[in-house]
């Protein structure tokens, strides 16, 4: 794993997400606003690619931690920091374990992992934070940030159709490839 | 001891990083605030240009959808600009006649300071990461005199940074003469964390926004409208200018894209088309800012018949903004500006 190149691609992800991806974000929807999850996408190429499941663990708390300091609104007003960065761990360990037992290039193959790995992390994300936010707020809006995640979900799959063969295109400046003797000892 | 200096393992590291969110996860808003500040550096230089970007792609998506207008329609526009600019040329005229008398009165009379209120102009330089809040990250703070609580509106000028500006007009407030601000200030949020150089503006529809308001009725002799009287003994009349008073309410975001307001008397028989106004009575405002329309009128479903529960569609639009103004009252500002002044 190259992690300079790593963390300075997450940042440059975190800017457009929070400004450029504005423009593709859906904002008066019944459910409230949607927009994709570039980060999500980014994680999920990482758990297909990169050869060692701690190496993806480890990203994976790096980009979730990123994103949870580049959102500050949650269940009720303010939300913590600290949920995605977990969240992001337990969605690639799950990617991670099931990536063998699909064909990691095709499209449909991204497509579902991305929407797996949305579910995991977003649920966990909004009712982690209903759950620290319940003496200010309640459970009143629930039910509606789970659809609000879903829709998340769906169209991050779909914008990875199209990021993950992008990433993929410069995938040896991230994921360095180690020898056999070098795996050995490691 | 030499394994205690020796380099922890990923496994380790990934258990002390585990073990570190859930404890921040669990210290509160406040630390979380508190770590976002810190690191709002890193997104303010670059957050800039992609917001100028977003926004004006918005803007001008938006503007595709609209309806092209006739010949006709042209044609009665350009008259009406004809005639708006000569009544601006003769206002101008008297404007200028007006400053002079003024400056000859202020070497007469020693000026009185009266500043109750300051407006802080500030770019929206980065949105919420994640969809489920309504936060924006704007490029002022605490040592601009930025605290927490105040209220933000937009700030539209009669000119763009890809137009030649003149020297000064980054100031916005030394606009050079012959520039004015065009379009009227309306609400657009309030500032839930003021760090050093960047803050936090939670939008008007995030859940956690909450504002003391006034109904405006608007009276349309189209459709007249008849409203119980409450003073002495109460009687149904026809709205009027002379008994259409303000309705106080408190409205609060419905973290969607707009205001819920509850505990509206349905005999006060408000109506899609009414405005929602900021009521100015606790200080931070120093007048009735506009923050949108009633776009629909429900029964209270606690307490039906009684009172009705409003929706609220804000004249601000999230996607579009980018400039804004934080208006920091006197007794605010004078505690914490000093850097800036």
């Amino acid at each position: 794993m190259r992690w300079i190149p790593l963390v300075i691609l997450a940042w440059v992800m975190i800017l457009l997400q929070t400004t450029v991806v504005q423009v593709l974000t859906f904002q008066r929807l019944a459910i409230g606003t949607v927009g994709p999850d570039l980060l999500a996408c980014f994680a999920v190429f990482l758990a297909l690619y990169v050869p060692r499941q701690i190496d993806v663990l480890l990203a994976a708390w790096v980009l979730g931690i990123m994103l949870d300091l580049a959102s500050a609104g949650g269940p009720g007003g303010a939300s913590v920091v600290g949920p995605m960065a977990i969240a992001y761990v337990l969605a690639a360990m799950v990617v991670f374990s099931a990536r063998d037992i699909f064909f990691r290039d095709r499209a449909f193959t991204r497509v579902v992992l991305t929407l797996v790995f949305c579910l995991i992390a977003h649920v966990f994300w909004v009712t982690l934070q209903s759950v620290l936010a319940w003496r200010r707020e309640g459970w009143d809006q629930y039910g509606r940030m789970l659809l609000q995640a879903g829709a998340l979900a769906a169209y991050s799959a779909a914008i990875s159709a199209v990021l993950i063969p992008l990433l993929t295109r410069g995938r040896r400046w991230l994921i360095r490839v180690r020898s056999g003797r070098e795996d050995r000892r490691a | 001891m030499s394994r205690l200096l020796r380099r922890p393992s990923k496994n380790l590291t990934l258990a002390g990083l585990l073990a570190a969110s859930a404890l921040c996860s669990l210290l509160g808003a406040g630390v979380s605030e508190r770590l976002r500040s810190a690191v709002g550096f890193v997104m303010t230089p670059f957050g800039d240009a992609g917001m100028y970007l977003a926004t004006s792609l918005n803007r001008d998506v938006r503007r595709i959808g609209q309806r092209a207008i006739s010949a006709a329609e042209a044609g009665r526009l350009a008259e009406e600009n004809a005639r708006l600019r000569r009544a601006l040329d003769a206002v101008r005229g008297e404007l200028a006649r007006a400053v002079d008398r003024q400056a000859a009165e202020d070497r007469l009379y020693r000026p009185i300071p009266y500043a109750q209120w300051r407006l802080v102009p500030a770019c929206v330089v980065a949105a919420d990461a994640l969809p489920y809040g309504k936060d924006r990250m704007v490029n002022a703070g605490s040592m601009e005199g930025v605290a927490d609580g105040v209220l933000a509106t937009t700030r539209e000028l009669i000119t763009d940074r890809s137009k030649d500006l003149p020297k000064g007009l980054a100031a916005v407030n030394e606009l050079p003469p012959g520039l004015a601000e065009t379009a009227p200030a309306v609400l657009v949020g309030r500032i839930s964390h003021a760090g050093a150089h960047t803050a936090t503006l939670r939008l008007l529809a995030d859940k956690g926004f909450r504002i003391n308001a006034r109904i405006r009725r608007v009276i349309d002799p189209a459709s007249p409208r008849m409203v119980t009287l409450t003073g002495g003994n109460a009687q149904e009349a026809l709205l009027t200018e002379q008994n259409n008073v303000p309705l106080d309410v408190v409205a609060i975001g419905d973290g969607k894209a707009g205001l819920t307001v509850k505990g509206v008397y349905a005999m006060d028989n408000v109506r899609p088309g009414d405005v929602l106004t900021a009521s100015g009575k606790d200080g931070l405002l120093p007048a009735e800012v506009h923050i949108g329309r009633v776009v629909e009128v429900a029964d209270d479903p606690e307490r039906r018949g009684l009172f009705v529960e409003l929706k609220v569609c804000p004249a601000a639009d999230p996607a579009a903004l980018r400039d804004v103004y934080i208006v920091v009252p006197a007794a605010l500002h004078s505690g914490q500006g000093e850097g800036a002044d």
